[in-house]
């Protein structure tokens, strides 16, 4: 079955280009010299950012923010070092997944690191790891403290920090397809 | 040389290593390092969810630096890269600055991009110069070849004062060798991680680590050098988790921070540079240096 | 007595150009109604042949003395009208135009009203202009009946050859030792297959041997003065070391030549002698000594070429020599030069022995170059088993470091280099071409392009992002097929980057020298890239060939040809009339202090000692009006305002700003 093409209504290419950064899909001639290089590209059948540009052009949004595709790219930056024309992949991509946040479709683990932020600054809390070679048999833990490390870094005005992050809409996960 | 340290998110909860050592080696190179008091993240792995997010994250941080009046050291070749795009878009694009500092002001903060942000890489190679280095060396670590991984960050995009050429760096390289090692070319040796896709493909991720350590092992290297945690966390940290992934028990890699291999010529000992916290085999290296020096 | 102002305005349509947002017979009518204008009309296209009549009767019957034309812009018709006028006995430039479809009518398409109430304001400075402009006679010169030819390419070559054959006489001035350009270094041209130098040489030697071309290989060009029909120019003549009327090309001097170095025209994939021709067919065929690398010039020894020389022709006292010439036009045929491939980055050109550009293709597969015919790869001479080719190298590339446009010929160039492989090789040599789009355009191109795709050459829609090396010197790149949806490996023993074309060095500065100018990509800027391609805005001085824009050798032979032609008509005329649209100068305001003469480029003005009266000798600057262009630059400098421009004065300039006002 054929895809239909939206009639040229600026809406989506406009959101897409409101967002904050340097993308800029309309100047892509589909060499897919971004493709060719890209490291996720070479073990992944389905990421091929030369098509999602292509896609977003085409404003086929239902095959982009609804979908998982769109949150594999590695962030490499290789295709906006490599694109000749300027298109800078990788941000259309960060741009789509903005969008695609703002309609509740976001892997769980960014939210997770959000609320995380908007808590304590940072994504996640002290880790206790495993001491490799350990002696015979036994399982010890370390963490920051036990490492003698000074203390964690944290926003001094907290309560300011996280009305700020708020104000941006950050970390909040709406409905799904709103 | 002071210099503001920024430690980012995953080296103080997790990759300690790296934080051991630097803290460790950096004052015995003449760099003193003032912690940035109230940081956060950096915001760059949250790109996706909200761009004016990342931001607001890295601008506080570049504003906090400013207000110490000291240039910011990055260990992180994300956090460092995430602080150049900052700037480039801001100078891009004033009414969002100007949008940031609206937040900041509640804080009493204030962005300007007066702050000069370095890397590791950078200090190390250009400020403190290999010649130094290789001063400070007091055991050499003859015969031994290490594979030098940059991380993507550290060299793309061009453009956005990234430390080294991204089709044909050197500077990691000449790091090693002042050491007294090797440092080969491999075909590999600018692949990617792919670290910052974890959090959404854990699978596909595995399979790019994999390959790249076993590329390194297959060429004959003794370890391989990093620069970034969140490289080092998969190489390192996710070593035996991606061997189960993939379904091959054959590789097995040391892998280490350049400033933990930094200190260990340096003649500095191994607990003090965090190499009993890495999980890959890096007692390995121990044992064939002590081969190489009779020790 | 002041003659009665009777002037007549004329409003085009353009057809819907301008009526579509100006309402034409609203402007006409606002205009009759304007003081002094007798007649006031509009009409779909006053340029055609009924509106230019009706503008020739009104002369007549109405008895008009100024005419006002609105309508385009007057780059476009104002010779057009002109013509009309003076046709109906009327000065020409008792013309005025009011630009009202460049400056209105268009960029003010979605707002009519507000066009329409400009063209009228544009109307009504128009008529404040024409009210006081007065009639000026232009000044004819006589065309000197030859031609400066610079560059010896194919470009060259056929102009010279047109222009010679035509009967003027030509100077070819070339500053390489030989004449010839990049064709002479190609292999076979597509789509005819025609070996690029077995074309070429025959005529190099007709421009040898024509009696009416000057050739000045080993040339430069050093100064222009003048104006069309009329430049003066000097050459400087390079010494060669070697006395061009004793040499007579044996090469026993060679032979003995100690020091070897590489060869600029096999781009240093071959070597030649310090003593040297660039290469066997050099036209003119003499050697010339490179001083940089000669032994006697850099240490003081050696000097075997003189001793062996029968022709004793080794002349080590040789100067530079500067040249005159007195010439009517100049041809302008610079070429090109290839885009530095180490700027792209990515590829490793420079850093990897087997990645190589398409022109040091051209000399691996040529049976006269430095590998004799035998297609090698450059690391080792063996034959490769994989040759891939890779398009668009540095050219439709934004970033800092490429430039933005089509070179026009890489991709016949990549479809014919991977024909003579698949013609010598067959099935025993993978071919793969990389590309973004394949533009074979020209005639006999498709054919040729569908032949190759009959060879088995991969064709492969996509661009690799990098190459990387392999130890034995094998490169290795992934590149994602578009049309195969699939991501390839490819392992090469040689890659060709289809690099693009940059203007010839050196450009720059010869704009400069010649007071031409560039377009923003670099080469020499056409009058009009549709009507006057040949011609830049400089009367008498054309460009031909690729020094205008990269072409093929088919396109470069027709432009070269339609620059020999515009010469040749400009010069059969015997004389040019010069637009009197000059400085004029007042001399009881002028106090000579020479700010006009700084200023101006064209050094058309002049400080000079005149005497006004018998008593007194005073300075004045004074125009000479065949070189002044009318720029208005001296005017502005021109601290006691004495200087006006004709048909451009302070007062009539003032009055249009008035009357928008």
């Amino acid at each position: 079955m054929a895809t239909g093409l939206e009639s040229v209504k600026p809406k989506f290419l406009d959101e897409l280009r409101s967002i904050f950064g340097g993308q800029q899909p309309n100047y892509c001639y589909q060499c897919a010299k971004c493709t060719s290089g890209c490291p996720v590209a070479k073990f992944s059948e389905d990421f091929r950012p030369h098509q999602i540009v292509n896609k977003t052009l085409l404003k086929l949004e239902q095959q982009l923010i609804p979908q998982e595709v769109i949150w594999i790219c590695a962030a490499c930056h290789k295709c906006i070092e490599r694109c000749p024309q300027k298109v800078s992949p990788y941000e259309v991509i960060e741009a789509l997944r903005n969008m695609a946040s703002a309609k509740g479709f976001v892997p769980a683990g960014y939210l997770t690191m959000a609320k995380s932020i908007i808590k304590t600054g940072l994504i996640q809390p002290i880790r206790r790891c495993r001491r490799p070679r350990a002696a015979e048999g036994k399982i010890v833990f370390y963490d920051r403290n036990t490492l003698n490390l000074p203390p964690l870094p944290m926003p001094e005005k907290l309560e300011i920090f996280a009305s700020n992050l708020q104000q941006i809409g950050f970390g909040e996960k709406p409905k799904k397809g709103v | 040389m002071k210099l503001a340290l920024f430690l980012g998110c995953v080296i103080p909860t997790e990759q300690y290593a790296y934080e051991v050592s630097v803290r460790e080696v950096f004052p015995k190179l003449g760099i003193e390092l003032i912690d940035i008091k109230g940081a956060s993240c950096c915001g760059c792995p949250l790109r996706g969810i909200n761009a004016l997010g990342w931001a607001y994250l890295s601008a506080r941080d570049l504003a906090l630096a400013e207000k110490m009046n000291l240039d910011v050291l990055t260990l992180c070749n994300s956090c460092h890269l995430s602080f150049f795009e900052i700037k480039n878009l801001f100078d891009e694009k004033p009414e969002v600055k100007d949008k940031i500092n609206l937040l900041l002001e509640k804080e009493g903060l204030r962005y300007d991009g007066n702050v000069k942000v370095k890397h590791v890489l950078d200090v190390l190679h250009d400020d403190v110069g290999v010649d130094k280095i290789a001063k400070a060396v007091k055991r050499p670590l003859k015969g031994l070849n290490f594979a030098a991984h940059y991380g993507c960050h550290a060299l793309m995009p061009s453009g956005t004062g990234r430390i080294d050429d991204s089709c044909n760096p050197h500077k990691l390289e000449a790091l090693i060798e002042a050491l007294g090692a090797q440092s080969e070319d491999y075909l590999e040796r600018l692949d990617c991680c792919g670290g910052l896709a974890a959090t959404a493909a854990e699978k596909m991720v595995a399979k790019m680590a994999w390959s790249k350590l076993k590329a390194v092992q297959d060429h004959g290297f003794d370890g391989m050098t990093t620069l970034c945690p969140f490289c080092t966390k998969m190489f390192d940290a996710k070593q035996e988790v991606i061997k189960k992934v993939v379904g091959d028990e054959t590789v097995s890699l040391p892998v280490l921070y350049y400033v933990q291999l930094l200190g260990l010529a340096m003649g500095i000992k191994e607990e003090k540079l965090g190499l009993d916290l890495n999980l890959s085999p890096v007692d390995r290296l121990f044992e064939k240096l002590e081969g190489a020096n009779g020790k | 007595m002041k003659e009665e102002l009777r002037i007549g305005v004329y409003v085009c349509h353009c057809g819907l150009n301008i009526a579509a947002s100006v309402d034409c017979k609203a402007v006409a009518e606002y205009a009759s109604k304007l003081p002094d204008v007798v007649v006031a009309k509009d009409y779909a296209y006053m340029c055609s042949e009924p509106g230019q009549n009706m503008i020739k009767e009104d002369i007549k019957n109405e008895k008009l003395n100024r005419v006002v034309v609105a309508s385009c812009s007057p780059r476009m018709h104002e010779p057009t009208f002109r013509t009309a006028v003076q046709e109906a006995g009327l000065n020409p430039y008792l013309f005025e135009m009011a630009n009202i479809r460049e400056l209105c009518s268009w960029p003010h398409e979605k707002e009519p009203e507000k066009a329409t109430e400009k063209a009228k304001e544009l109307v009504r400075m128009a008529v404040a202009k024409a009210r006081l402009i007065e009639p000026l006679e232009p000044r004819t010169v006589g065309i000197k009946p030859s031609a400066l030819i610079i560059g010896g390419g194919v470009a060259g070559i056929w102009a010279s050859l047109k222009l010679a054959s035509s009967g003027f006489h030509v100077y070819l001035i070339e500053r390489e030792p030989t004449i010839g350009g990049h064709m002479a270094q190609l292999d076979k041209t597509f789509p005819t297959l025609d070996c690029s130098a077995c074309i070429l040489t025959p005529m190099m030697v007709d421009v040898s041997r024509h009696p009416n071309i000057t050739l000045l290989a080993y040339s430069e060009l050093k100064e222009v003065e003048g104006y069309v029909g009329n430049f003066k120019v000097k050459v400087l003549r390079k010494p060669r070391y070697v006395d061009e009327n004793k040499c007579i090309g044996c090469g026993t001097c060679a032979t003995k030549c100690p020091v070897k170095v590489p060869n600029e025209f096999e781009l240093g994939l071959g070597t030649r002698k310090a003593i040297y021709v660039s290469f066997p067919q050099s036209v003119p065929l003499k050697y010339t000594i490179d001083r940089d690398h000669c032994l006697y010039f850099q240490k003081g020894v050696c000097r075997l070429c003189e001793r062996f020389c029968e022709a004793k022709a080794v002349d080590f006292t040789q100067e530079p020599k500067e040249v005159e010439l007195e010439v009517g036009t100049i041809i302008v045929a610079t070429g090109y030069d290839m885009y530095d491939a180490t700027k792209a980055k990515e590829y490793g050109y420079g850093r990897y022995k087997n990645v190589v550009t398409a022109l040091e293709f051209e000399r691996i597969t040529n049976a006269a170059g430095p590998f004799h015919g035998k297609i090698a790869r450059p690391s080792n001479g063996k034959k490769p088993k994989r040759v891939s080719f890779i398009l668009c190298v540095g050219s439709r590339d934004e970033r800092a470091d490429g430039i933005d446009y089509c070179c026009r010929f890489g991709c016949t160039a990549a479809i014919k280099q991977a024909y003579i492989l698949k013609n010598k090789f067959g099935e025993d040599v993978d071919v793969d071409i990389c590309y973004i789009d394949i533009r074979t355009f020209g005639k006999g191109q498709e054919e040729f392009y569908r032949k190759v795709r009959n060879m088995g050459v991969n064709f492969i829609h996509g661009k690799p992002s990098e190459i990387r090396e392999l130890p034995d010197g094998s490169l290795v790149f992934d590149v994602f097929d578009t049309a195969a949806n699939t991501l390839l490996n490819i392992k090469a023993d040689i890659v060709v980057l289809m690099t693009g074309v940059v203007p010839s060095k050196g450009a720059k500065e010869l704009a400069e020298i010649l007071k031409v100018p560039l377009s923003s990509d670099g080469f020499f800027m056409e009058a009009h890239p549709k009507l006057h391609p040949v011609e830049t805005v400089t009367e008498g001085i054309f460009v031909a060939g690729t020094a205008q824009g990269s072409k093929d050798i088919t396109d470069t032979v027709s432009h070269a040809g339609n620059a020999a032609a515009v010469a040749g008509t400009l010069m059969s005329q015997g004389e040019v009339k010069i637009e009197p649209i000059t400085a004029l100068v007042d001399g009881d305001l002028c106090r000579g202090c020479g700010k006009c003469e700084e200023v101006c480029e064209f050094n058309a003005i002049r400080v000079e000692e005149v005497q006004p009266f018998t008593w007194t000798r005073v300075l004045n600057a004074k125009v000479n009006e065949a070189l002044c262009r009318g720029c208005g630059v001296c005017a502005v400098a021109c601290p006691t305002g004495a200087i006006t421009m004709k048909h451009f004065t302070d007062k009539q300039v003032m009055a249009m700003i008035k009357a928008a006002t």
